[in-house]
């Protein structure tokens, strides 16, 4: 296996004006909160803050040498010290928002204390280098910067002119204008030219995936007035509330089991100075994905075959990215402490080499002769007794220091998600069980914490009614029908976007395997294989509901990239620079256009706007505590501020509700309120196979029951039953 | 085989036992066994001389394994005594 020299870069100067920086921002933010100064960019700030504090100290004191290493540890202990400090907060009932801020910044400064006092090892000599004007600059880069240019000029014409309000069943493509797939084909044309270049230049590659990320993931709520999906609004609500009591909802919801990621943003919100979490929703899917971009490239570059396509298999995971669960959200966030961990293992135990890879090939290569039997039982032992060597410039102290920042983030993520903490546990004991990892105790601690978290801290989720929710484990068909058959339903239109979600999947799927043949030779096959598909475990012991196909094909996702691009590699290495460059761009362009309408399928009825927000803040402005606000299905932002005041019944109940009689519940259960938004209305027509006409036949059908509309605008309509308070209508 | 064939029936279990072992005992439980996996995960990679000996001379015996093992009963335990 390959071994990489150790960079210097955390041992130079350099490292001290990091440090300084870091420190600086700790104290500019505690200083915002504590005087609670409202200055513009302090959501920013906030932000950095969450991300970088106390984890860039820490990073610089393990010193590990890898700059994507490092930044990913950054990031990774920042976000599970958030998220700790405030599961601690809310489990002792001391809730107190700017502690939240204060206690992250007394540890970077106290870690920043241990490396200050180092010595700077490294003199860093920086080359004399003749001044270059920009002119030459210029030239020197090539078409690459004024594609990129010409791409985020395009992509703002095209956010400019996208009305969403035009939508048909096709969703979002139905509206993408031209220049959105001009600045892709510039984006694409770019990602062609360097990577067909002899020598790559990792600053450009940088900038087009930037770019590449930002025109994919700002697109649906950039082009629109607010965020979309209702279930971050929903999020957003939790957030609100824990804000506001200091303390969960008792049996109000499952997430509220694990609710460690809307403790840690509601501090983030108070750490921000924004009135709510609804400030955060926006931009969410580029922050997550940007920050994604750090343990890709570290696994891709580790893990894929040919490092000079690592950035190819980054771009293809971003391009692939169609399960928008990256919008405000405890998995978005885990995803990210998931493949941090798993790319610094991988990282580590590819970069160290071992002796077992040896015995591996042998045991292979001896299959036939000494028979498969004896071969798979010398290979098991072969792994179970083996530890790999350290990786060079990685002492013992700096292993135990990485043991524990994942320790960390485990328990963080035991906190605050359901599924990430099984998904991680399991990849752990595969590493550790391959032989793979030195830190072969990590997936028995992640187990226990989950246990201790599950067992003793998730006791509403399962207290009571254990039966039900284990009912599921080893039902696979019934998992699969209900996350991929279940979800392919629907209009004609929509149907096909479901179709070609599942092309894609499907196809990454496949191309990932063959990738896996074109690396069967490689010692670490198995482990790359178990990695690969044990997210797909999840299928057949879960509670979590029909989504977790989705979220099996996400986990699973940038290793299927990264052997995607093994499987395609031998080929564009046979090809001329120019057809390489050709192919590739065509390839990326392709694919990125057909995320659009794979990803932006829901769009119609998963879209949030103003009017309806605005409907909602009426509505709690006269409707009293404990009133019953009635909801066809949950593709609507009512759950913001209404948590623990209103409950929302169903109104498309099978016992009440019919086509013919869209009212049937609203008749039976007589809910003081009934919320009409267009996301509800498009579900029914897209999703639920209603005709056109149900919504305005429900609304018809409600008034001749003695309901009065309230608030009626483009996008929603309440009705007050008679005996409800109404207000003044708007 | 059908789902239903697959599907798990939860076990109820009662006693004087399992009333102790689903309560602060097993949490006492379960918190030991992860500070001794975690020990001995930094005594593996750090290996200081006095601890290192000290494990050692503990770990001969499976006291962590046996740890882990009752830490995964007792939560088990807890969870059909409570289901």
């Amino acid at each position: 296996m390959r071994r990489t020299m150790p960079t210097t870069w955390f041992r130079g100067a350099r490292s001290r004006q990091v440090l300084s920086a870091a420190l600086a921002l700790s104290v500019l933010q505690t200083v915002l909160v504590l005087v609670d100064l409202d200055v513009p960019g302090r959501t920013w700030t906030a932000l950095a803050f969450a991300f970088l504090i106390p984890g860039v100290p820490v990073a610089l004191l393990l010193r590990l040498p890898s700059l994507l290493a490092s930044a990913g540890i950054a990031v990774a202990v920042s976000v599970a010290t958030q998220i700790v400090v405030s599961m601690v907060m809310l489990q002792t009932g001391w809730w107190h928002p700017v502690m939240a801020v204060l206690i992250p910044t007394v540890l970077a400064w106290a870690v920043g204390l241990l490396v200050w006092r180092r010595p700077v090892l490294v003199q860093e000599e920086r080359p004399d280098r003749e001044p270059v004007s920009l002119g030459a600059r210029l030239r020197e880069a090539g078409p690459t910067p004024w594609l990129l240019v010409a791409a985020l000029l395009l992509y703002l014409q095209a956010v400019l002119q996208t009305d969403q309000d035009l939508m048909t069943a096709y969703a979002l493509i139905s509206v993408m204008p031209l220049s959105y797939v001009l600045s892709l084909a510039c984006i694409a044309a770019a990602a062609g030219i360097e990577l067909s270049q002899d020598r790559q230049r990792e600053r450009w590659l940088l900038a087009t995936t930037v770019t590449l990320v930002i025109v994919l993931f700002t697109y649906q709520n950039g082009s629109d007035a607010v965020a979309g999906f209702p279930t971050s609004w929903l999020h957003a609500g939790f957030t609100d509330y824990i804000r506001t009591h200091g303390a969960i909802l008792p049996n109000f919801d499952a997430r509220f089991s694990w609710p460690a990621f809307f403790a840690a943003t509601a501090n983030l919100s108070v750490s921000a100075g924004i009135p709510d979490a609804t400030g955060l929703l926006r931009w969410a899917p580029l922050v997550y994905n940007l920050l994604y971009l750090i343990p890709l490239l570290l696994l891709a570059r580790r893990v894929g075959r040919r490092r000079r396509y690592a950035w190819l298999a980054v771009m293809l995971f971003f391009c692939a990215n169609w399960f928008e669960q990256d919008y405000f959200s405890p998995q978005a966030t885990n995803l990210m402490l998931y493949l941090v961990l798993l790319s610094v293992l991988l990282w580590l135990g590819i970069v160290a080499g071992s002796p077992v890879d040896v015995r591996i090939r042998d045991r292979v290569s001896r299959w036939w002769h000494d028979g498969p039997r004896t071969s798979a039982r010398r290979l098991l032992q072969a792994m179970l007794a083996h530890r790999p060597e350290r990786a060079p410039g990685v002492s013992a102290q700096q292993y135990v220091g990485v043991g524990a920042v994942f320790v960390l983030s485990i328990a963080a993520s035991v906190v605050s998600h359901q599924l990430t903490p099984v998904v991680t546990v399991l990849a752990l004991a595969v590493l550790a069980l391959t032989g793979r990892t030195r830190l072969r105790f990590l997936w028995l601690a992640g187990g226990l914490l989950f246990a201790l978290w599950f067992s003793y801290g998730a006791t509403d989720f399962w207290l009571g009614h254990l039966g039900s929710l284990i009912g599921d484990v080893g039902q696979v068909g019934s998992s699969i029908g209900s996350g991929v058959g279940k979800r392919v339903t629907g209009s004609p239109e929509h149907l096909r976007l479901q179709y070609l979600r599942l092309a894609t999947s499907g196809g990454f799927l496949v191309a990932a395997m063959i990738g896996l043949v074109v690396r069967r030779r490689s010692p670490w096959l198995p482990t790359f294989v178990a990695l690969s598909f044990l997210p797909f475990a999840l299928i057949a012991g879960q509670s979590y509901g029909g989504e977790v196909v989705v979220r099996s094909f996400l986990f699973a996702m940038p290793l299927f990239a990264v052997f995607t691009t093994d499987a395609i590699a031998p080929l564009l290495e046979r090809l001329r620079p120019v057809t390489r460059a050709s192919i590739i761009a065509v390839g990326i362009l392709v694919i990125a256009t057909a995320l659009v309408a794979s990803r932006g399928a829901n769009q119609r009825y998963e879209r949030v706007t103003p009017d309806q927000i605005a409907a909602v803040h009426a509505l709690y402005a006269v409707a009293p505590d404990g009133a019953t606000i009635g909801e066809y299905s949950p593709f609507n932002p009512l759950h913001l501020g209404g948590i623990g005041t209103y409950t929302y019944p169903a109104m498309s109940d099978d016992t009440c509700f019919t086509v013919d009689t869209p009212a049937g519940c609203v008749a039976s259960a007589k809910p003081d309120y009934v919320y009409f938004s267009s996301g509800q209305t498009f579900y029914g027509t897209d999703v639920a196979g209603y005709p056109a006409d149900w919504s305005s036949r429900a609304i018809n059908e409600a008034k001749a029951l003695g309901y009065t509309e309230i608030w009626t605008s483009t996008h929603v309509t309440v009705l007050a039953s008679p005996t409800a308070a109404k207000g003044a209508t708007p | 085989m059908t789902a239903s064939a697959l599907a798990i029936v939860v076990p109820k279990v009662s006693g004087p036992l399992a009333t102790l072992l689903a309560g602060p005992v097993g949490l006492v439980i379960v918190v030991v066994a992860l500070v001794a996996v975690l020990a001995v995960g930094w005594a593996w990679e750090a290996e200081p001389r006095w601890f290192t000996r000290r494990v050692a001379r503990v770990t001969r015996y499976g006291v962590v394994p046996l740890l882990v093992v009752a830490a995964g009963a007792t939560t088990l335990i807890r969870l059909f005594a409570l289901s």
